[in-house]
């Protein structure tokens, strides 16, 4: 059978590292962790995985702006090793401030062949504040391959900017082109109508996003924060399955790889 | 110098205006409009092109900010007055140093000395105001004091003459020195201790002076050149270490206590109390591995891994810059298991505040007001756990007008360490001689200079605010990531934290005898060059570089053999190291300057030469001190009051702190602290599992109530301490395997004029301690770490002016830690199924002396809860018991405010009503409803059982005083009926749950 090998960034202050990794692995991958340091020294090489994952995080500690220092240190130092990565078809996910440095790198939503001018953003919460907490999740139709086959979820977003914003032109471009994953909704699974079902303010309700090709996914909650039955809010009154619901876009990038690679 | 403004476009919703503007409302003014904009002034020069690179590529978001690059952008904007607030020189400006990092990518280029990023910011403010108004707005919204300057000027005079905002370059026109100290008269050396903030006593510079007259150590000085009068050097270095920071003076004190006519004489109340209990259990307790003496207590984890924790208070720089003072705490606490053991790896922190009463408005002017405060510490503490990456899954707020002038700010940090790493116990270190000293991490600045001897001082005016900091935590994770790397690659020999006293204590400390491995060839000594110290700026005299506690610095000894490959990791990881001297067998506390001594002392006398202090104490009863059972009103109307108690501040809802801390990163949490069916509801303790190949996982908690000191610390004490394992217990947790750490915040106990009840309060110190002996053994569960924290007093001025002198009360606070042995066995608060049957376990008694429920009448009383081991520990092992059998829907500890409150809050969370008769309630000597209800009692707990356990439930809890009282209903409504059999309390428990979580509901958008 052929090995999934998933590279998951750390260092510079991401810190969800070991969770996304242990996702991958529970996923069925080869999973390797790498500090930006070493593909930038040449140590380690983007090329030799199929997967690159952006965790969660406070990387260069959300100074200036969340993801912004990192997102430059990526343009400057590794712009082309991730061109090489992209054309080659494999998949990049990108979790909270992995999510926002790719939104600041212009990675997402990489319309128009562009993935190097920042088109949307991620903003300070309407709240002022950080929080965390569960919320809802409806998977809207789009070409996401990690979204593939899920209908809704339940996951916790953590963070202070998280309120996606863009111009009319570009969301009405995002929604033509179907590259809306995830939206906040209600406990109902319909569409978030207020405060806290959407937790930020986010722009119709947008929670993660994906490029053209649905190889290129960013959200701001947390997948890799319910691998296990126990991670849930509420599993000491509620029938749920063993296995982490989140578990589901890890286990759909894998077998993506696996059949399309 | 440059300068780049960056401003959010005015057109879209901002919350920070909106929240500032709420704030100076809270002031008492109006204003219409508050902007923000944010100056990066670059101290170096670059060409307008590529300034307008960085103005786009770096410092502004084009969707929804604006910049100006060289020239100001506010003029276009409607405004009156404009703040500028900005660092005070020598403030850490953290977003700086970053952007300075990025700079170089972006542009290839490097910083030479001296250059530098410097932010500040600008507010603009419109309303109907006068200067003195913006001035009060400034301090009391924008800037605080302790850190930054701000300059306010008018829109007017801005257009009519400009304004040039200046950077806070530190410069020091000073060339760095050695000086000699005499020792002269028992004045001189007294008026030498003041003069240089030493915090030393007349017995303490007497020694010092006798210690650099002996004939061997003028002998040994002389012939490297140093007379017999002490260097600047090493009198600081003797201050730090002998501070009551570092050597809890009063903690080990030789003791006269009276009580009742007899007295009896006490050896240190840390070696008889604490560390006697801690020693007696380890005997027995073959899982106790490492505690007393490392930077935290160790115990076994799991098959695989140890277990550290260490809680530490963070005092009085909180109460002078709340942010900083929580955030250097959190930050500063973390390098505590950092440097346990080999170090540990990060798996959770936990945070108490107690502080003022948040709407306080009495006479007593503070110089932040309580709200500002609390606010201020939480988002400290926000910051240093969720940008280290570490889960902050529980905590407690404590409110009472005794913290108004000091708060009480608990920051715990929790880790584990491999048992075994490349072939060695994972707890065991040792500092070789011929080792290197490095120092790893932040750069050393005059910030953090006597911090050690400082906190140990009563709060005033005399504090230098030298010790004022602020915390890096994205610094010391990168230093955490490339520990553990090299930790598991075994390229060090020791490490320390470097914290209070600073490399002073520090590599004082890895220099003696540090280490249990091979405690024969262990370093005994070292050389340490202060010039290779790595330093922000120049003008540091070398005692300054020795002292300063500049923030983000570890310790290490790293074999000559190992450093290359060291040195190499620490690059890629971006991680300052510098190799700073060398351990040796020298005996000998030896610093140089380019080649100049600066120290050169005895390390024996450095670390045991302090002499014992002597401290009376005289017990008074709480009769004897006129307190007596008080004469309450019979409670009228049961609804009004219920809700009352529901809505007090130290009951009430806390769940908009909870959530502003990342509470599940690292995919740990099991039992988070807010549970039920909404998740808005306090669970007793929270549950991590930090290592997902186990099912081993932490019960994690803590106990406090400083109201029953005013009756007996005995008591207060006892009860914290049963609070802190009743909490774990009703979870899931075991009285098998609980660790405690101890932290006493006391109000001086040192005599003086304006201290009379020095004696007093030094007796309820011994009385506390007594206590924490009795209840640590009898319950079998050891503090394998502790602080104290001995001076919470300062003095603040009312409306008037006058200037009165405020103490905390006594405040002990144990924070637990259960371990369990199956995490999927845990259970939570909530009820969860209508027909369950509600048993209450545990009696209560007459006991309302220092409740919530006698403070809502301003009374005290007398009768303080008592904690019966014995009852205890059999109930809380069949409660154990029956949970590990599965038998149990929920489980709930009664705390503040009691029966009632915790009645409504199983209920509410559940989402399912109650029928309770109080009639049924276990008790003794309580005839009437309205004590049954708000008694606090200690070890009691109300727990529902589905109907079909309710006989294995009964015979697992025979022999215990359990009661069935009622069943969980289906209808949202509490009932309750009283000891007549009446109904007097019938509620929609939605509404009971709006009314408790309304006070501190400030997180709606």
């Amino acid at each position: 059978m052929r090995k999934v090998k998933v590279l998951v960034l750390y260092g510079h202050g991401i810190n969800c590292d070991n969770e996304t990794k242990k996702a991958f692995e529970l996923a069925g991958a080869c999973v390797e962790k790498a500090h930006t340091n070493e593909l930038i020294e040449g140590s380690k090489k983007l090329d030799s995985y199929d997967i690159l994952a952006f965790p969660g995080g406070f990387s260069f500690g959300d100074d200036i702006a969340a993801g912004k220092i990192h997102a430059v240190k990526f343009k400057y130092k590794l712009k082309k090793n991730l061109l090489k990565f992209i054309s080659d078809k494999k998949l990049i996910i990108g979790i909270c401030n992995g999510f926002q440095i790719m939104v600041k790198l212009g990675f997402l939503p990489g319309i128009n062949d562009d993935y190097w001018t920042q088109k949307v953003t991620l903003a300070f919460n309407d709240s002022g504040k950080f929080e965390d907490r569960w919320i809802n999740l409806k998977v809207e139709k789009s070409p996401c391959v990690f979204t593939k086959g899920i209908k809704n979820l339940y996951l916790p977003i953590r963070h202070g900017e998280g309120k996606f914003y863009a111009e009319p032109k570009t969301l009405a471009k995002l929604k033509k082109e179907n590259l809306i994953v995830l939206r906040y909704a209600n406990p109902n699974g319909e569409k978030a109508s207020k405060y806290p079902h959407n937790p930020n303010g986010s722009l119709d309700n947008i929670a993660g996003i994906c490029d053209p090709s649905g190889r290129i996914f960013g959200l701001m909650p947390h997948p890799e924060a319910y691998i296990y039955r126990e991670n849930h809010p509420k599993h000491t009154r509620e029938t749920l399955p063993e296995k982490g619901v989140g578990l589901a876009i890890f286990e759909n990038a894998v077998k993506y790889v696996k059949e399309n690679l | 110098m440059h300068t780049i403004e960056v401003t959010f476009k005015t057109r879209l919703k901002n919350a920070f205006a909106e929240h500032k503007q709420r704030e100076i409302l809270d002031l008492g003014f109006q204003v219409k409009f508050v902007k923000e904009v944010t100056l990066y002034s670059i101290d170096k020069k670059f060409s307008k092109k590529d300034l307008n690179i960085l103005a786009q590529e770096l410092f502004s978001d084009p969707l929804i900010q604006e910049f100006s690059v060289d020239r100001s952008l506010i003029g276009k904007f409607s405004w009156d007055w404009l703040i500028h607030v900005k660092n005070l020189p020598g403030v850490k400006d953290n977003t700086g140093e970053r952007a300075q990092e990025a700079i170089q990518d972006i542009l290839h280029t490097k910083f030479n000395k001296g250059e530098a990023v410097y932010t500040s910011k600008y507010f603009l403010i419109k309303g109907c105001l006068n200067k003195p108004d913006v001035e009060k707005i400034a301090k009391g919204v924008f800037a605080y004091e302790s850190v930054e300057s701000w300059h306010v000027i008018d829109k007017k005079t801005y257009l009519e003459k400009g304004y040039m905002p200046e950077i806070p370059k530190v410069l020091i026109a000073h060339k760095p020195k050695i000086s000699k100290l005499e020792l002269g008269s028992v004045q001189e050396l007294l008026s030498l201790s003041k003069q240089k903030n030493l915090a030393l006593n007349i017995e303490e510079m007497q020694k010092i002076k006798e210690y650099f007259l002996r004939a061997d150590v003028i002998k040994n000085r002389k012939h490297i050149g140093l007379d017999n009068n002490p260097t600047d050097a090493e009198l600081e270095v003797l201050a730090q270490t002998w501070s009551e920071h570092c050597k809890h003076k009063i903690f080990n004190a030789y003791v006269e206590y009276t009580e009742g006519g007899k007295t009896k004489y006490i050896n240190s109340l840390f070696k008889t109390y604490i560390r006697a209990s801690t020693e007696k259990l380890k005997k027995k307790l073959k899982w106790m591995v490492s505690t007393l003496w490392d930077n935290s207590g160790v115990i076994e984890f799991n098959n695989n891994y140890l277990f550290a924790f260490k809680c530490e208070t963070h005092n009085s720089p909180s109460a002078k810059y709340p942010y900083g003072g929580a955030l250097t705490g959190i930050v500063g606490v973390y390098r505590d298991p950092m440097g346990t053991g080999k170090g540990c790896k990060l798996i959770y922190g936990t945070y108490g505040f107690c502080t003022g009463e948040p709407n306080y408005d009495g006479d007593l002017k503070p110089e932040i007001h309580p709200k500002r405060l609390l606010e201020g510490v939480r988002q400290g503490v926000q910051d240093g756990g969720n940008k280290h990456g570490v889960p902050t899954p529980y905590g407690i707020v404590f409110f009472d007008n005794g913290y108004l002038g000091k708060p009480a700010l608990y920051v715990l940090a929790a880790g584990l360490i491999p048992k075994i790493i490349n072939g060695e116990g994972g707890s065991e270190k040792q500092t070789d001689p011929g080792d290197l000293i490095i120092m790893c991490g932040g750069k050393v600045g005059i910030d953090g200079i006597h911090g050690a001897t400082e906190s140990s001082m009563e709060g005033g005016k005399h504090i230098t605010l030298g010790h004022v900091q602020m915390g890096d935590p994205y610094t010391q994770k990168k230093m955490h990531d490339f520990l553990s790397e090299a930790r598991d690659k075994n390229l060090y020999t020791c490490i320390q934290d470097c914290g209070a006293g600073g490399l002073s204590s520090s590599v004082g400390e890895m220099g003696y005898n540090f280490g249990r491995s091979k405690p024969k060839d262990v370093a005994k000594g070292f050389e340490l060059h202060l010039d290779k110290v790595p330093i922000k700026y120049k003008g540091l005299d070398p005692w300054q570089i020795l002292v300063s506690e500049s923030q983000e610095r570890m310790i290490l000894s790293v074999s000559p053999k190992k450093i290359k490959e060291f040195m190499a990791l620490a690059k890629r990881h971006e991680v300052e190291a510098t190799a700073i001297g060398t351990f040796n067998s020298s005996g000998k506390f030896h610093c140089l300057y380019n080649n100049k001594h600066v120290s050169f002392m005895d390390m024996e006398f450095v670390h045991e030469g302090v002499p014992q202090l002597r401290l009376e104490a005289q017990w008074l009863t709480p009769q004897s001190r006129g307190l007596s059972e008080p004469e309450i009103p019979k409670i009228k109307n049961h609804a009004k009051f219920f809700k009352k108690m529901l809505a007090r501040p130290n009951i009430s809802s806390k769940e908009y702190i909870v959530r502003q801390f990342d509470h599940e990163v690292q995919a740990t949490s099991v039992i988070k602290h807010l549970v039920g069916e909404e998740s808005d509801v306090h669970s007793d303790a929270v549950v991590i599992r930090p290592d997902f190949e186990s099912k081993k996982a932490i019960a994690i908690a803590s106990g406090i109530n400083p109201k029953y000191s005013p009756i007996d610390t005995y008591h207060m004490t006892a009860n914290a301490f049963d609070e802190a394992i009743r909490r774990i217990v009703a979870i899931g947790g075991n009285l098998k395997k609980i660790v405690l750490n101890d932290n006493f915040c006391w109000p001086s106990t040192l005599s003086g004029k304006d201290n009379p009840d020095a004696k007093y309060k030094m007796a309820q110190l011994v009385r506390a301690n007594q206590a924490l002996y009795d209840y640590t053994l009898a319950y079998g569960t050891p503090c394998i770490s502790g602080k104290d924290s001995m001076s919470m007093d300062t003095t603040i001025p009312d409306t008037h002016g006058k200037e009165h002198r405020i103490s905390s009360l006594p405040t002990v606070m144990f924070s637990s830690a259960g371990i369990i042995d199956n995490y999927k066995k845990c259970v939570t608060m909530d009820v969860k199924h209508p027909g369950d049957l509600v048993f209450v376990l545990g009696k209560t008694y007459d006991e309302c002396g220092g409740s919530e429920y006698y403070e809502m009448f301003g009374e005290i009383g007398l009768n303080v809860p008592i904690v019966r081991t014995k009852k205890a520990i059999k109930l809380y092992k069949a409660l154990s018991e029956v949970i590990e059998s599965g038998l149990v829907a929920s489980a709930h500890g009664c705390y503040k405010g009691g029966l009632g409150v915790a009645l409504a809050q199983i209920s509410f969370a559940g989402g399912y009503g109650l029928e309770i008769n109080l009639d049924f309630v276990p008790r003794e000597n309580v005839d009437n409803t309205d004590k049954l209800l708000y008694s606090e009692s200690a070890s009691r707990f109300i727990v529902t059982v589905p109907r079909k356990y309710e006989k294995e439930f009964r015979r697992i809890m025979k022999g215990n005083d359990i009661k069935l009282v009622g069943k969980v209903v289906g209808k949202k409504i509490l009932t309750l009926k009283g000891l007549k059999g009446q109904i007097i309390l019938k509620e929609n428990i939605e509404v009971l749950k709006r009314v408790w979580k309304e006070p501190f509901n400030t997180i709606k958008p």
